[in-house]
């Protein structure tokens, strides 16, 4: 239904795209492709706003670009690239202060659905709209990463600073949580 | 609880919080227009990187390369030499009371570098507000500005025309640093040969941080610049060409000379290998003459035209028209062609695939020799381009004997060995 794509690409490739990218700019390019959309998604969940979001996903490449040589492999590379995307977004809240995130950020937009699925999930989906209040911003930030951004359980590892079995476990659990408050507010 | 954690498992919730969490994709065209513009600041960046690093790098890998090749030529003997001369240069420099005295003796500087490769930097400080050239051996060819109290950094680059990133970047500045009176900033590479005779250009000449000669190192962009600064880097040109054409039936090669005084005069001949020229032109800024020397057919015109009537020699002489038609360079090696060093290139065309290999004069970008790697490659008029052009023979900027472009001469004209200098 979502026409989300999945990083679909091999770690040894990335890496290679990597190498070239250092020595030549103009190597960026294919890994920019990679991550457009997962980087843009991730913003735009944030921010709820398609120009902001499209001109903080530039500013985010344009660093990436400019930042490249000093990356090294220690980490992954989404990690990296999201922790500019993220303080991305701490910058634009904060020359925004007066403003409160958009909750309609979370972005429940209903020209992307298909119609039936959407008759089908709305359901659901609206008790989940009832529980955002009941996981914490930073548990968001988590599920964010994993089902907008995409991002391997070993990524957001790297970008949260934990292990990876934690983090696996911890999207588990807040998706436990979300369930159990739901059926229980079904009761 | 184990199974939970696998990765074919999925949370029941999983698909729900995805289609909560849902936004949509990118706009297609931002994403094309952002991709671009990412291309564009990568152009720059790699502009302002072959100016800063590889200028330093070079000398570290041409020392490398020329023991290398010191040991291939004369083995042990010149090594033994070496050793000899170096225990000799130790002696003197290091003995007290020996020949050597830095006091009246010009300073000894190795040609590049330590063993490091690092600079290392002479004691030499130019006077102050000069531009000085030396500071060897960071390169024999850096320009050197001292700071004065209240230049700044704009003020500099607007002086010497470098763009500011450009001087960032070769001084390792950041944005923030502020220039100090006294502090010496590197403005530059001047080249090797002197540019040719200006007289005839109009435009004044900028010191432009110019590139030195290329190497097999050289990046795409690099050898991409130089073909289009090309014409900028002679004044005259003096050449013997072997076109050959490879057709499905015959393989035919003729011989091509050309004499060209930028930006208006030239002389050409075109003829069998082995023969006499059958076609010839002369452009001397007043007229243009052509004449079929078998017939004895001859077209004088005062409309002017092509500096180079052949459209193959054409491309190897001016090569800013190869600069311009995409694709990606990559250096193979280096060769000598015409007693000339050439860097060995592989064109790659926008799709990735191998179409030409260029022997590129390292110094003046002319190509010097072209093989056409695809047996079919008919350009946009259908024309089958030369399987190989090879330049035999080249001289740049002599001074042409003062007939070389009259008229009058073009008869009897023959290939010649070499080109008529003037007698002066």
């Amino acid at each position: 239904v979502s026409s989300k794509k999945k990083l679909n690409i091999q770690p040894e490739e990335e890496a290679i795209l990597i190498h070239a990218a250092q020595r030549d700019p103009s190597a960026f390019a294919s890994l920019y492709r990679v991550y457009v959309g997962p980087v843009y998604r991730y913003l735009y969940s944030r921010l709820g706003h398609v120009e902001d979001a499209e001109d903080l996903t530039s500013q985010v490449f344009m660093e990436a670009l400019e930042g490249l040589p000093g990356y090294r492999h220690k980490d992954h590379f989404a990690a990296w690239l999201f922790t500019i995307a993220r303080h991305k977004c701490i910058d634009y809240w904060r020359r925004r202060k007066d403003e409160l995130p958009l909750e309609d950020a979370r972005g429940f937009n209903p020209q992307n659905k298909d119609l039936l699925v959407q008759v089908v999930r709305s359901e659901e989906i609206r008790q989940l709209e009832d529980q955002y209040h009941k996981l914490e911003e930073s548990e968001w930030e988590i599920l964010r990463l994993r089902f907008v951004a995409d991002l391997s359980y070993a990524e957001i590892a790297d970008l949260s600073g934990k292990s990876m079995e934690a983090t696996k476990k911890q999207v588990y659990r807040l998706l436990d949580r979300l369930r159990d408050k739901m059926e229980i507010d079904h009761e | 609880m184990n199974d939970k954690f696998d990765d074919a498992f999925k949370h029941p919730m999983e698909s729900k919080v995805n289609a909560y969490l849902a936004v949509p994709d990118p706009d297609a065209d931002f994403v094309a227009r952002l991709e671009q513009e990412l291309r564009d600041h990568a152009a720059t960046l790699q502009a302002q990187k072959d100016t800063s690093i590889v200028p330093l790098m070079n000398p570290f890998w041409n020392s490398l390369r020329l023991v290398q090749r010191i040991f291939q030529a004369f083995g042990l003997i010149l090594v033994f030499v070496l050793f000899t001369l170096l225990m000799v240069f130790a002696i003197t420099r290091l003995i007290p009371g020996s020949s050597y005295d830095p006091a009246t003796q010009p300073p000894l500087i190795l040609p590049y570098g330590d063993d490091e490769g690092e600079p290392s930097l002479s004691e030499e400080t130019p006077a102050p507000g000069e531009v000085s050239e030396g500071r060897a051996p960071i390169s024999e060819n850096a320009i050197f500005y001292t700071v004065q109290e209240g230049d700044t950094l704009a003020g500099i680059a607007d002086q010497f025309g470098v763009p500011t990133e450009i001087l960032r970047a070769l001084n390792d500045l950041s944005p923030t640093d502020e220039l100090e009176a006294g502090q010496e900033l590197l403005l530059g590479f001047q080249v090797k040969t002197p540019m040719p005779a200006l007289a005839l250009d109009p435009t004044p000449v900028t010191p432009v941080p110019v590139r030195p000669p290329l190497t097999s190192l050289s990046t795409s962009e690099e050898i991409y610049q130089i073909l289009r600064e090309s014409s900028k880097l002679w004044h005259t040109l003096w050449a013997d060409v072997q076109i050959t054409t490879t057709s499905k039936n015959e393989i035919y090669t003729h011989r091509e000379q050309i004499w060209i005084s930028q930006p208006d005069k030239s002389r050409w001949l075109h003829g069998q290998l082995g023969g006499q020229p059958l076609m010839a032109q002369i452009l001397n800024g007043v007229q243009s003459v052509s004449l079929n020397l078998q017939s004895g057919e001859r077209r004088e015109s005062d409309q002017g035209g092509n500096l180079v009537p052949s459209q193959d020699l054409r491309n190897v002489i001016f090569p800013e028209i190869i600069a311009y038609r995409g694709g990606s360079f990559r250096t193979m090696n280096t060769e000598t062609i015409a007693g000339r060093t050439t860097i060995v290139v592989n064109w790659m065309n926008d799709q990735g695939r191998l179409i030409d290999r260029l022997w590129i004069d390292a110094e003046k970008g002319v190509i010097l020799r072209w093989q056409h790697l695809i047996e079919e490659y008919p350009d946009a008029q259908g024309r089958v381009t030369p399987s190989e052009i090879l330049i035999t023979a080249i001289a740049y900027d002599v001074d042409f004997s003062a007939t070389t472009f009259s008229g009058d001469g073009l008869s009897g004209a023959i290939f010649e060995q070499g080109p008529a200098v003037s007698s002066e």
